[in-house]
């Protein structure tokens, strides 16, 4: 029998109230992240992306809730589990970073006294074996004098060093899963360059599962094992990052594809997405891409097409592309 | 033919203080550092660079908003910066900055209307009546509605406040416009229509664009020249597709090796050098890339290498580097 996935979220679904009725800013969601696997999450702001990392530590901010579905962390739903359970899940069993690290990190406290601070609540290790621990996961994610800038402030340094202080405060309770949230969408190329690379050294060493939120589809196909495609709440799109360039079927992932940029296309007019996303294209009974699909059909607007294969590995949610077959 | 506009051999130091009111002042952080390059009209130029190289600072000190310490923007053969307070109001008609953030560079408490006329306002072209018209023009021009008049800025989405920022820095007929990072705040999916309005318009109008971005993807696609900056300094200055296909300079190729890719597998061997990176303050000889450069040897250490005549490998395009790769 094959193991069962670290993190398995099931028809989730994340609704605000509204005075036009209940929002749903994640509608329906399953997805599942094996051990030691890097799922890329892709979206556009809105997209529900951010939302359903947040559910996973059981962090919805109110008044939003989980108004359907379950995750399910390690086999256990976490929706029963008591408050140490909860604190055990966040930071213990799940780490998370986020995009911006100058505010995620506390200024009046050195970046030792946080990185070890993570470690101390979820244990019962003496200061001095904390800091002895934060300075090996410091010097691990690339602190080249850890003993040193223990004692530095988070002002104190660069963005990508910041950046590599939360990793370490998220890894050092060895969790076995990380949650990157655009983890490196403020930092410069070769910054992140290597931020990507340390992920993946981290996955090796602990054998950590990822959970890589983002909008750029370069970095997920770079990094990823699968990728994942949101748009308004709702699953587009499951497939191999290896396939994303060449493979993908959806209109809305094959879209995104066509209006990146290029050296190839230069000084051409770019395929465009037409429209934007609005609160009544969220609304509608239909998909909420089909008012800015091109190959929308009657069907598109009436129905949400569910998520069917492709073939072993690739899923979409469409009725041009799965429902002919 | 006679450049649009020239950077000549600009400087910009920023003084550190000390802290609190009274701090002396210790040592300065170059911001740029004998800078020159030269725009065409009708071309588009980008700058490319990391935080920290100078990429704004130039954007700003073309556009009259930072003085420099040394050097000069020659503006169709007049030094910009030496003008009366007139010319320099005349000359910032004919061009116009676009920001990043499309929240923070437009007034909330203005409606479309007034925040797209106020170039002709305060440039006193018009009355009331034929602003109103070029108002309309222009926003039917970048694909606003001419209803949107009335509606404030916190009505619309990121991408269609990009558009009236444009609508904006159209209307007083400029030549030259100046967008520093106009797109990085946009959803994917917005960027190309963004993209195509600004390629479109400058077909229309026979704009020149110096355009600011760390986003290599998008400086290939809309550039004609591109200008790679490194703490202050140009590093390497070529066309796109010369600069892209084959770049000379280690720092460059750092740069695009860093970038990501899609359908590339990442393989984590050495492609990124690690070292730390300290900015330099004044005082530093050599090659400000020294440091981090695989290539290193000791004359980089000593010796800038010039971005000059001796260092162009082909035809404009030009490599400060004592080492430039060459095909």
């Amino acid at each position: 029998m094959t193991e069962p996935p670290f993190l398995s979220i099931n028809s989730l679904t994340i609704s605000f109230p509204s005075e036009a009725g209940d929002f749903h800013a994640v509608d329906g969601i399953s997805l599942s992240i094996e051990r030691g696997e890097i799922l890329g999450l892709v979206g556009e702001s809105g997209s529900g992306k951010s939302m359903t990392a947040l559910a996973a530590l059981d962090l919805i901010p109110p008044p939003g809730r989980v108004s359907n579905g379950q995750i399910h962390v390690g086999g256990e739903d976490i929706a029963g589990l008591d408050h140490a359970g909860r604190l055990n899940l966040r930071g213990g069993r799940i780490g998370m970073i986020f995009q911006e690290p100058m505010t995620a990190l506390n200024p009046t406290f050195t970046v030792g006294d946080q990185v070890s601070e993570a470690y101390r609540l979820h244990t019962d290790a003496t200061e001095t074996e904390a800091r002895g621990r934060a300075i090996d996961f410091m010097t691990r994610v690339g602190f080249r004098d850890a003993t040193l800038r223990y004692n530095s402030y988070p002002h104190q340094l660069s963005g990508g060093m910041r950046q590599r202080a939360m990793i370490a405060m998220a890894l050092i309770c060895e969790p076995e899963l990380l949650i990157a949230d655009e983890p490196t969408t403020a930092l410069d190329a070769t910054v992140q360059a290597q931020i990507l690379d340390l992920l993946l050294e981290m996955r090796e060493q602990l054998g950590l599962a990822i959970l890589f939120i983002s909008h750029n589809l370069a970095v997920v196909s770079e990094l990823a094992d699968r990728v994942t495609i949101i748009y308004a709440g709702k699953i587009m799109e499951t497939l191999p990052a290896a396939a994303l360039a060449n493979g993908a079927r959806h209109p809305y992932t094959t879209g995104l594809l066509e209006t990146l940029p290029s050296l190839e296309k230069r000084g051409q007019p770019l395929p465009v997405l037409e429209g934007i996303l609005t609160d009544e294209d969220r609304q509608h009974a239909g998909c909420p891409f089909a008012p800015r699909c091109p190959e929308a059909i009657e069907a598109c607007s009436e129905e949400m097409p569910s998520i069917r294969p492709l073939s072993e590995v690739h899923r979409a949610a469409c009725h041009v592309v799965v429902g002919a077959q | 033919m006679t450049a649009l506009l020239s950077v000549a051999s600009v400087s910009k130091l920023f003084p550190l203080k000390e802290p609190g009111l009274f701090g002396r002042t210790q040592g300065s952080v170059t911001a740029l550092k004998d800078v020159s390059l030269e725009v065409y009209k009708g071309e588009t130029v980008s700058i490319v660079g990391e935080s920290g190289c100078g990429k704004s600072t130039l954007a700003r000190t073309i556009a009259l908003l930072t003085p420099p310490d040394s050097g000069g923007i020659i503006f169709e053969g007049r030094d910009m910066h030496l003008g009366s307070r007139k010319e320099k109001q005349a000359l910032r008609r004919r061009m116009h900055l676009i920001f990043q953030d499309p929240y923070g560079s437009l007034n909330p408490r203005l409606n479309v209307g007034d925040i797209v006329a106020e170039p002709l306002t305060i440039h006193r072209i018009g009355d009331k009546v034929s602003r109103g018209h070029m108002v309309s023009e222009v926003l039917e021009e970048v694909g606003l509605q001419p209803s949107d008049i009335n509606k404030y800025p916190h009505q619309f989405s990121g991408g269609q406040r990009q558009r009236i920022a444009i609508a904006r820095a159209l209307i007083s007929k400029p030549d030259l416009i100046i967008a520093d990072e106009p797109l990085a705040a946009l959803d994917v999916s917005i960027q190309s229509q963004i993209i195509n309005l600004m390629l479109e318009l400058k077909k229309a109008h026979n704009l020149t664009y110096i355009f600011i971005s760390h986003d290599l993807s998008v400086v290939s696609h809309v550039s004609d020249r591109v200008v790679v900056m490194y703490q202050g300094q140009i590093m390497e200055s070529a066309p796109a597709e010369s600069l892209f296909r084959n770049p000379h300079h280690p720092y460059t190729r750092l740069l695009l090796g860093a970038a990501p890719q899609l359908g590339r597998k990442r393989d984590r061997t050495g492609r990124v050098n690690r070292a730390a990176v300290e900015p330099a303050s004044d005082g530093h000889f050599g090659c400000p890339f020294a440091p981090r450069c695989q290539k290193v040897q000791q004359i980089c250490g000593l010796e800038a290498p010039s971005l000059d005549f001796q260092h162009e490998i082909r035809e404009r395009h030009a490599a400060a580097c004592h080492f430039p790769d060459t095909p």
